[in-house]
């Protein structure tokens, strides 16, 4: 998992992550942190400091809190300022293990693998397949895919898209989503025919249609 | 050099005229290319290709001043709007290379309107520089490129404002994308300076 730590001191907490094979990435400030999860994809971030403050800069990136001393109040404090974890000094290894899993798994968009009908796509082994076959779409593609295969059907916005794909605002009059959904679309039509198309809501966004057939013939 | 006595007032009409041709056409190219990118069919090379020739039609207009020794208007107001015409194009020149020298990847709508502006700007310019010889129809040109430039405006900034709306644009589509407006309005502010021209000579010799 890639955990970015931001402003937190050496010592138990990274050691643990570390030695359980996460890839952590530490650095010293929120402005840091946001760049650091822009290129690196942090699925957790911990710090020692103000929740609050990272999560406006990190968007959907969930923030857990350190405390290098165990403290019920101060683990109350953190969770009544907007993090969305606590961690202290009082909990074993394990447990800190398994609440920083727990945190990324709570995580919006962070289901690795999504399906829908005989559509899969797993972020991890980066792949997207229909009935098993590889399809050859790129990972700017495969990630817009995800995400329209993650809202079930339902229309996701093209400022959503933008924002979950490119990882920034969208800025007004840019074409940047259109111009890949469109890419996609071609691509979906020449591998897997009309069965799996995307759908247009003009002004809106988009949605990914499976046709009930290819859904019920699994 | 020798000065021309017998005036050839007909060439410097000519090649205004197609100067004006040079214009819009590289406008109308440079608006195909910013409406397909990233799958344009028009490279940039065609749009150089036109910049080029308009250089060459300006050293002609320079030559043929140097040569003559009867011109069909003041030499500084024919040396002016040689300058002006050459500056319309090398602006629409710098703003189709800019999709490539950033590597645009797709289309925004304001940029788009800029380059529908432009055409439409560099359409009546070369009506204004086709209606030399008579002035017919350069007022109504001159007039229709003052208004598309004041649309010009309006479209250019609230394109650069469109960029500072939210705080978490990308960087990097900021910097690409001000450059780019600011470049297609630098092109259309030249059609005005290049209308003005014209009227100055229509002023003095109508």
């Amino acid at each position: 998992m890639q955990i970015l730590a931001v402003g937190v001191a050496p010592g138990r907490l990274l050691d643990s992550l570390t030695s359980a094979g996460h890839a952590v990435r530490a650095v010293a400030g929120p402005g840091e942190a946001e760049l650091a999860a822009r290129s690196s994809r942090a699925e957790v971030a911990v710090t020692e400091h103000d929740p609050a403050a990272l999560k406006r800069r990190l968007g959907t990136v969930p923030v857990a809190v350190w405390l290098p001393t165990a403290s019920s109040d101060g683990a109350a404090e953190a969770l009544a300022s907007g993090a969305d974890e606590a961690l202290h000094a009082g909990m074993g290894r394990r447990e800190l293990l398994e609440r920083v899993a727990a945190l990324a798994r709570r995580a919006p968009g962070a289901e690795a693998v999504v399906e829908a009908g005989p559509l899969r796509l797993d972020r991890d082994r980066g792949e997207a397949t229909w009935r098993g076959r590889r399809l050859a779409l790129t990972a700017r593609e495969r990630d817009v895919l995800h995400e329209l295969a993650r809202a079930g059907g339902a229309t996701v916005r093209r400022e959503h898209l933008y924002r979950s794909v490119w990882g920034y605002a969208m800025a007004r009059g840019d074409r940047t989503v259109d111009v890949n959904v469109k890419r996609l679309r071609d691509k979906l039509a020449a591998e897997v025919g009309a069965p799996a198309t995307i759908a247009t809501e003009p002004g809106v966004g988009y949605r990914l249609v499976v046709a009930a057939e290819a859904v019920t013939a699994l | 050099m020798r000065l021309a006595l017998v005036p050839r007032t007909t060439a410097f009409y000519d090649l205004f005229a197609a100067a004006g041709r040079a214009a819009h056409e590289a406008a109308r190219l440079t608006e195909i290319r910013f409406r397909e990118v990233p799958d344009q069919t028009v490279a940039h090379a065609r749009v150089k290709q036109l910049e080029t020739e308009g250089d060459t039609i300006t050293r002609d207009i320079f030559e043929l001043l140097n040569t003559q020794y009867v011109t069909p208007f003041d030499r500084e107001d024919i040396y002016g709007l040689a300058k002006a015409v050459d500056d319309v194009v090398d602006f629409i020149d710098e703003a189709s290379d800019l999709l490539d020298i950033y590597k645009i990847d797709a289309p925004m709508d304001q940029a788009i309107a800029q380059c529908r502006v432009l055409v439409d700007a560099t359409g009546e310019l070369e009506r204004a520089l086709g209606s030399l010889r008579n002035f017919k129809g350069a007022q109504e040109a001159i007039l229709a490129i003052k208004r598309l430039e004041d649309d010009g405006d309006r479209i250019s900034r609230d394109a650069i404002a469109s960029l500072f709306e939210d705080e978490d644009v990308s960087p990097r589509t900021m910097i690409r994308w001000k450059d780019v407006f600011e470049a297609l309005e630098r092109a259309i502010d030249a059609c005005e300076t290049a209308a003005h021209a014209v009227g100055n000579i229509v002023v003095k010799n109508a």
